[in-house]
């Protein structure tokens, strides 16, 4: 259903285009009844056209020498194409004109056309002009008709038989003729009748149309032909009216898209579909003014008539101030939102109703945050109470109308961060409205910062230890600082404005300073020294940098000096070169090798000497480090002490050692490393001091060698004297043994003879006896001493502590016997442990008392002192001494009391076998001590030995 | 076993074997004393071999040793007694002119009961060997036999 349908309603609109396109009609036609007039034209051409064509198709086909009438069909084909491509009045007129032609051309062809014939084609024609043509036509047509018989009857009457042009055609043609008259004439009296009516309203109409203040155009709702305008139009637009029938809605418009006449010509499409509309336009006057006008288009019915009725305002006075308002609205929103400086609006309340970007970002907060706030929604560190006290003060501030209108505030932000910002405030009157307060805020956290690092900068050039000094571009100076002052001795006022040559001492040269002037002059930076006097006269050294000050364009607008007094520096360089050099010339010269090891033991200086000591040139030695050079025997250990050293453990060291020399000999050295740190205390190098000492070291060697010697030869005489000692000891053993018994036998021999025959002997052969046998005992006693003293001579010394007084307190025990009887005072001292051996010193003690004892014999009161004193001060030496009032002895034998078999005495005076001493000295000597004698003959004699204190402290 | 005391006394002076005897007899001690010349010999009459094997058996009460002698000495004459098990309680003692300290250190530690030095005098030789034999032959209690001890 739907497809047929389709289908249907295609063929349909398809039949519909066809007619459309057949009954096409002249575009420039306006007027609704002509183009109606022309489409019924175009139809009945059509018609008459195929009628036509019938009737001769069939006439040809039935009648024998039918002529067909083809200037008949040269007049419908031609008033057919004039009517759709020209003017449909010609075609109308053509149309009519053909009903003539055709019966006049039929006459004279064929003279015996019936009467009836013509008139049928008369009243066609007729018929047809009182459709299409005006009835004034319609009369003059019938009339030339007319006109044209009368003439044709006249031409020749014979030929026309049958026809009679007067009775039928012609009175035909005068009656139409009349009654188009009649009928013309009547209408005409009619339409002035209509017309004086239609004049009145259309007068007043008029006049309302007239005088309308916009201008008002009647368009065809059809083509939107222009059909009428108002005055005002001409006025608005600057057409006479003649001009502006002529005029299409194009010629009004502007022309710029989207005023162009398609655009026009569309609003009135839509307008005359029956939906008004109202729209600005471009309009455009004749000479060419563009301007903006409102257009109002509606359907309406004029005298019965739908048309389109336009109306046209001109707003252009009123666009201009629009435009004007957008203008400055956008140059209000430019500046407000373009602003450098952050603003806001408050309004009484102390609400925010308006703030710029800028504010928004200076803040950290968004519009949306900001506005419809109260403005202490800024403050939002502060409390409550403050923020009420500052809400209360703007209150009284605007009620006043006096807000401060420069006001310097730091805000936190909500990151955290605080800006300082200097606000400027003003009231804003707007009329009818409560005055509005305009803030602007200005950022100037920057400034102040910069302000504070100016201050800061100002400070440090101030303070600075170098000299400042600012001139202009001619050398005055305008600016020197302190320091300045300070060194030169000049006051500020003194070197204002003056050029800075004042310091000159003449001492520099006068090149420099051209130079100087050359490379500032170039823009470039200069430094150099100079040697400038200060205003006391002395002269000082200035290391000096001076550039110039550029602005932005580069235009050098200042010269700055940044200045040094170096005349101390120079002192102290100059020593340190002068100590460098000593330095140098002692590291050079120095007669022992010197070289400064880094920490990774890479040589970092040598002197020559020490290049001489190993044989490597200095290169060479410096690309080594103190391992390679070192005998694989000290390697390790010097290492070691190298590791011990640069760590810091130990400050120096020293040591002997062997190098191996580029030749690949080693060479003994004495190597003293000292290390070196830096200020901050880290060690950096050492210093190496290394002698050769390989002479000594081979005399060394020679020593060692010969020691060697002497040791062999030692090792060897000790074991002759080994020997020897046994010997003697088999010796000593034998004289012990053997020795004494032959004296025993005497003694013993003696003794019996004595008892067997001593009643035989007198008393001179008795005393011989006696005498022997006191000899046999005497050599007993000889013996006894000797092997006694020999013994010493061999026997070990085994040292431990002695208390000597206790030892001579038991010895004075055994006397006891023997000085019964007798008046000896003991004085014994208190006296230190020693270190001895006990037998020994028991021998030493007995002797010597056993000697004092003896030799006091003949003292009514002897007196026998044992005593002590200390050898030295913090010396363990302790000198024990023992003395007597005895016999006492020369000094001058002194030295022979010690002697063997030495005796000062005759035995008949005090007996003794003269070792004692002897052997006393050699107990004394093997402990490591001295012993001596002092005495005077009869005066007593002191005997004094030393020997090593004890650890143990004596016994009281 | 005799019931009298005996004194051994080796001696390879005869000089010394004299002044001995006259300083033992003169005090008439009631013990005999026997001499022999030297170490060998008083082994040789301690075991009764040589020109001892007929004496009678028996042990002295107490030997008297000279150190020095020919052939055996003291010390090796004590070091037999000692390790021989018949006699290692024998009474030995050294009476030498040696006052040599190696010599005295030697002889106790081979055991012997005492070390008396010769004196050059005779008197006092005479009183040293009387003092000696007197107090080994009558004073000191002599250990006891060991054949009474250890009956074969």
């Amino acid at each position: 259903m739907k497809v047929r349908s389709t289908t249907f309603e295609r063929s349909l609109s398809r039949g519909a285009k066809i007619v459309e396109s057949l009954l096409r009609i002249a575009p420039d036609i306006e007027d609704i009844e002509t183009r109606r007039q022309s489409r019924l034209l175009a139809a009945m051409l059509i018609v008459m056209t195929v009628g036509f064509g019938v009737m001769d198709l069939r006439g040809v086909l039935t009648i024998p020498g039918y002529a067909v009438p083809w200037y008949g069909y040269v007049f419908l084909i031609g008033s057919f194409l004039l009517n759709r491509y020209r003017s449909y009045t010609v075609a109308a007129s053509l149309t009519v004109l053909m009903f003539p032609v055709v019966i006049f051309t039929q006459i004279l062809t064929f003279p015996s056309t019936s009467q009836a014939t013509s008139l049928y084609y008369l009243a066609v024609g007729f018929l047809i002009g009182g459709i299409f043509l005006s009835f004034r036509m319609l009369a003059v047509y019938a009339f030339l008709n007319a006109v044209a018989i009368v003439s044709l009857h006249f031409i020749d009457k014979s030929q026309f038989p049958s026809f009679n042009p007067i009775v039928g055609p012609l009175s035909l043609n005068i009656i139409v003729s009349l009654l188009a008259l009649l009928t013309m004439t009547h209408r005409q009296s009619v339409e002035e009748e209509q017309q004086q009516e239609l004049s009145e309203s259309e007068a007043r109409w008029r006049t309302i149309f007239d005088s309308v203040n916009e201008a008002v155009f009647v368009h065809d709702l059809e083509n939107g032909a222009i059909l009428e305008v108002n005055k005002k139009m001409f006025e608005m637009y600057g057409y006479t009216g003649e001009e502006a029938a002529q005029l299409t809605v194009g010629d009004l418009s502007s022309g710029e898209f989207p005023y162009t006449q398609e655009e026009a010509l569309h609003w009135i499409r839509k307008a005359s579909e029956g939906e008004p509309q109202i729209f600005e336009w471009r309009a455009k006057r004749k000479e060419g003014h563009l301007f903006w006008v409102e257009v109002s288009m509606r359907r309406a019915s004029i005298s019965g008539v739908d048309r389109l009725l336009v109306t046209v305002r001109d707003i252009d006075d009123r666009k201009i101030a629009e435009n004007a308002l957008r203008k400055s609205d956008v140059l209000f929103r430019r500046v407000w939102e373009d602003s450098k400086d952050g603003m806001r609006i408050l309004d009484d309340s102390g609400s925010m109703i308006l703030v710029n970007e800028t504010f928004c970002r200076m803040i950290g907060k968004t519009r949306v945050d900001l506005q419809g706030k109260h403005f202490p929604y800024l403050y939002q560190h502060q409390s409550p109470d403050e923020i009420e006290s500052g809400m209360r003060a703007y209150r009284d501030n605007y009620d006043r109308r006096s807000i401060p209108t420069h006001v310097e505030d730091e805000i936190v932000l909500w990151d955290g961060s605080s800006k300082w910002f200097e606000i400027s405030n003003s009231f804003l009157d707007i009329e009818g409205q409560q005055p509005l307060v305009l803030s602007i805020f200005r950022d100037t956290t920057e400034r102040r910062r910069a302000d504070e690092q100016v201050r800061k900068l100002t400070q440090a050039v101030e303070q600075s230890q170098a000299s400042v000094v600012i001139t202009d571009v001619r050398g005055n100076i305008e600016y020197v600082n302190t320091k300045f002052c300070e060194v030169t001795g000049y006051t500020r006022g003194e070197v204002m404005g003056h050029n800075p040559r004042v310091l000159k001492s003449g001492y520099t040269a006068k090149e420099e300073y051209e130079k100087l002037w050359q490379t500032i002059a170039a823009g470039r930076e200069w430094r150099g020294e100079f040697h400038n006097k200060k205003k006391s006269g002395e002269l000082y050294w200035e290391s000096a940098s001076i550039m110039p000050i550029k602005d932005e364009k580069g235009v050098v607008t200042h010269f700055l000096a940044l200045k040094e007094d170096v005349t101390e520096r120079k002192r102290v360089e100059d020593a340190l070169r002068l100590s460098e050099e000593r330095f140098r010339v002692t590291f050079e010269q120095a007669a022992v090798g010197i070289a400064h090891v880094g920490i990774d033991g890479q040589f970092i200086r040598v002197n020559q000497r020490l290049c001489d000591i190993l044989g490597y040139s200095r290169d060479e030695l410096l690309s080594k480090t103190f391992k390679d050079i070192t005998h694989p025997d000290h390697l390790e250990a010097d290492v070691e002490d190298a590791e011990e050293l640069f760590s810091g453990q130990v400050e120096n060291y020293s040591k002997e050692k062997r190098y191996i020399r580029k030749d690949a000999s080693p060479i003994w050295a004495n190597l003293t490393a000292a290390l070196v740190r830096d200020s901050n205390g880290q060690p950096t190098y050492s210093i190496s001091v290394i002698e050769d000492i390989s002479p000594r070291k081979r005399v060394e060697e020679e020593i060692r060698r010969l020691n060697e010697e002497l040791e062999v030869r030692v090792v060897e005489r000790t074991a002759e004297l080994q020997t020897a000692n046994r010997e003697l000891e088999s010796f000593s053993y034998s004289v012990s043994h053997d020795l004494r018994a032959p004296l025993r036998h005497i003694s013993g021999y003696l003794e019996l003879l004595k008892d067997e025959a001593g009643s035989l002997f007198d008393e001179k052969s008795r005393r011989y006896l006696e005498t022997a046998a006191k000899s046999a005992v005497r050599l007993g006693n000889l013996i006894d001493d000797l092997l006694a003293f020999s013994r010493v001579g061999r026997t070990e010394v085994k040292k431990s502590e002695v208390d000597v007084r206790r030892l001579v307190e038991e010895l004075k025990i055994e006397f006891d016997d023997e000085t019964r009887g007798r008046n000896i005072e003991w004085v014994i001292g208190s006296m230190p442990v020693v270190e001895a051996d006990p037998t020994l010193l028991r021998q030493v003690m007995m002797n010597l008392l056993s000697n004092a004892v003896k030799f006091t014999r003949k003292r009514e009161a002897a007196r026998i002192e044992v005593g002590c004193m200390p050898e030295k001060e913090g010396d363990r030496g302790v000198t024990v001494y023992v003395r007597d009032n005895g016999a006492g002895f020369d000094m001058k034998y002194a030295k022979k009391l010690f002697g063997v078999f030495q005796r000062l005495h005759g035995s008949d005076e005090f007996e003794g076998t003269g070792i004692g001493l002897a052997n006393v000295r050699r107990i004394i000597q093997r402990h490591g001590g001295r012993i001596w004698a002092e005495g005077e003959v009869d005066r007593g004699a002191t005997f004094s030995f030393t020997l090593l204190c004890g650890r143990r402290t004596a016994s009281s | 076993m005799t019931t009298s005391k005996s004194i051994l006394f080796v001696e390879d002076d005869p000089r010394d074997q004299e002044l001995a005897l006259t300083a033992l007899k003169s005090d008439n001690l009631g013990v005999t004393v026997a001499f022999a010349n030297n170490g060998e010999e008083a082994l040789d009459y301690l075991y009764r071999r040589g020109k001892y094997a007929t004496r009678p058996e028996g042990h002295p009460t107490v030997v008297i040793l000279d150190l020095k002698m020919p052939k055996v000495d003291g010390l090796e004459v004590l070091g037999r007694i000692r390790s021989e098990p018949s006699m290692h309680l024998l009474p030995v003692v050294f009476l030498t002119s040696s006052r040599e300290e190696g010599d005295v250190l030697r002889g106790y530690e081979l055991g012997v009961n005492a070390y008396v030095v010769k004196p050059v005098d005779f008197r006092e030789f005479a009183s040293k060997v009387r003092q000696l034999g007197l107090f080994w032959a009558s004073c000191n209690e002599p250990p006891p036999s060991p054949v009474k001890r250890f009956p074969l």
